[in-house]
């Protein structure tokens, strides 16, 4: 390059190279000493150097107005639906807001595990002989017939309004274990009295449910800090819930 | 005040406190809010002028920001928080172009001058009554170019890197850079 003229179609075909630093000393000089002895080039360069360095030290730009209110509205926007009929939970936004945090999280659980209990608890304890019951948050549950079951443990206080509701300080995956753990006793007791059909569909269901919260406690552990994860790993434990729940209420087999 | 390249983005101590976005991930909103009112100008000022438009660029500012607090438990403090927050805005602005299918023929154009005409062309000149300034020049450039170029020689990326999100060449995007330039001299000298 530097054996030849340096000509000013060289020189706009290296300017690029030359701004970046990536020309090599020889070819650098070369450019340096055509712009030198040459006005149309010369004004070139120093024009597109002084755009470049206009550009890199312009100053940062304000929006005419405050966009933290519109930013707040969608992400305070109402993203959990109380747990309904059966034990699943509700619609999810199309945001991941607050929610999947820690404090909020375990209010909902907290919840879903209190309003679980509680229709165990009022199945179990007011109907002790097998009377029809429905369930006070689902629909046309059919109760056992014939067969007492075991007490448990008073349910925790009712979270009424979990928007509304302050951090719980206990850990989410506490209230499901303990939760799991009750539904859990309560089953055993119940399978004698069950048709066996019926408790191979259970096993087999309650194995998927755990394969599944088994493998994202894996993943959660490898990745802790992913929402997607925490939410897999809810949803499952909210199914395990919910199909111990249904099983607790399950007729004995005729 | 911008007054980096990209080299020196991720040293600038733009970044608020870890705290607050460590406590913003865990869905703490005051926290999201300092971190919001920490990167606002910037985030703002790279929609502006990727986007060319003002009004456009406050609410892709503020999807910028749903986004962020989305994915903040997804970050992992491998980058500095300002330049995660950076690209992600990058992302926005660019996917809304897509979605919108704005200037497609354009893009697909890639490293073409196609769109040369739309704000230097003979029949487009700028409207303003004295000297041009560099802001106002950049709003005018062509989509193709406005982006290389705030990408370059404003945000500091890199050519690879340029090249990657708009998806064309190293050499297109260079392409596009000394085009720019050239546009831009020629409006700031009318």
């Amino acid at each position: 390059m530097t054996d030849r003229p340096f000509t000013c179609d060289a020189f706009d075909a290296a300017l690029s190279d030359y701004l970046e630093g990536t020309l090599d000393p020889a070819a650098r000089a070369a450019l340096e000493s055509h712009a030198a002895g040459c006005d149309r080039c010369r004004a070139l360069l120093a024009d597109v150097s002084a755009i470049t360095t206009a550009a890199a030290a312009l100053p940062d730009l304000e929006p005419s107005h405050d966009l933290w209110p519109g930013i707040v509205d969608r992400i305070e926007a109402p993203v959990v639906t109380l747990p309904i009929a059966g034990g699943r939970t509700a619609q999810r936004s199309y945001i991941r807001p607050w929610y999947l945090a820690p404090a909020p999280l375990a209010a909902a659980a907290a919840f879903l595990v209190a309003a679980t209990v509680g229709v165990t608890l009022l199945t179990t304890r007011t109907n002790p002989t097998g009377a029809s019951v429905v369930a006070s948050n689902s629909a046309n549950t059919a109760a056992p017939s014939g067969d007492s079951l075991p007490a448990i443990p008073a349910p925790a206080p009712r979270i009424k309004n979990v928007a509304g509701t302050k951090p719980n300080a206990v850990p989410v995956q506490q209230i499901y274990a303990s939760e799991i753990a009750e539904l859990d006793s309560i089953v055993r007791d119940r399978r004698s009295q069950l048709d066996t059909g019926t408790v191979a569909v259970i096993e087999k269901n309650l194995k998927i449910i755990d394969a599944a919260i088994a493998q994202s406690r894996a993943a959660l552990a490898r990745d802790p800090n992913s929402g997607f994860l925490h939410n897999q790993l809810n949803d499952a434990l909210n199914q395990k819930i919910a199909l111990l729940r249904t099983v607790a209420l399950l007729p004995a087999r005729t | 005040m911008l007054t980096a390249t990209m080299h020196v983005v991720t040293t600038i101590p733009r970044d608020e406190p870890p705290s607050d976005v460590a406590r913003a991930a865990a869905g703490d909103r005051q926290a999201f809010e300092r971190v919001y009112r920490a990167n606002m100008q910037r985030v703002f000022s790279i929609c502006v002028r990727m986007s060319g438009d003002r009004a456009r660029a406050e609410e892709l500012t503020q999807d910028v920001f749903v986004r962020a607090w989305e994915k903040l438990p997804l970050f992992r403090g491998e980058s500095a928080f300002s330049t995660w927050l950076h690209r992600l805005a990058v992302n926005v602005v660019l996917n809304d172009r897509k979605t919108q299918g704005r200037e497609r023929s354009r893009d697909a154009r890639g490293d073409d001058d196609e769109d040369a005409e739309e704000s230097y062309g003979a029949s487009a000149p700028p409207s303003y009554a004295d000297r041009m300034d560099i802001e106002a020049a950049i709003a005018l450039l062509p989509p193709g170019a406005r982006r290389v170029f705030v990408l370059h020689d404003i945000e500091g990326y890199r050519h690879e890197e340029i090249a990657e999100m708009l998806g064309v060449t190293a050499g297109g995007s260079k392409a596009q850079l000394h085009r720019a330039r050239l546009l831009l001299r020629e409006a700031l000298n009318r």
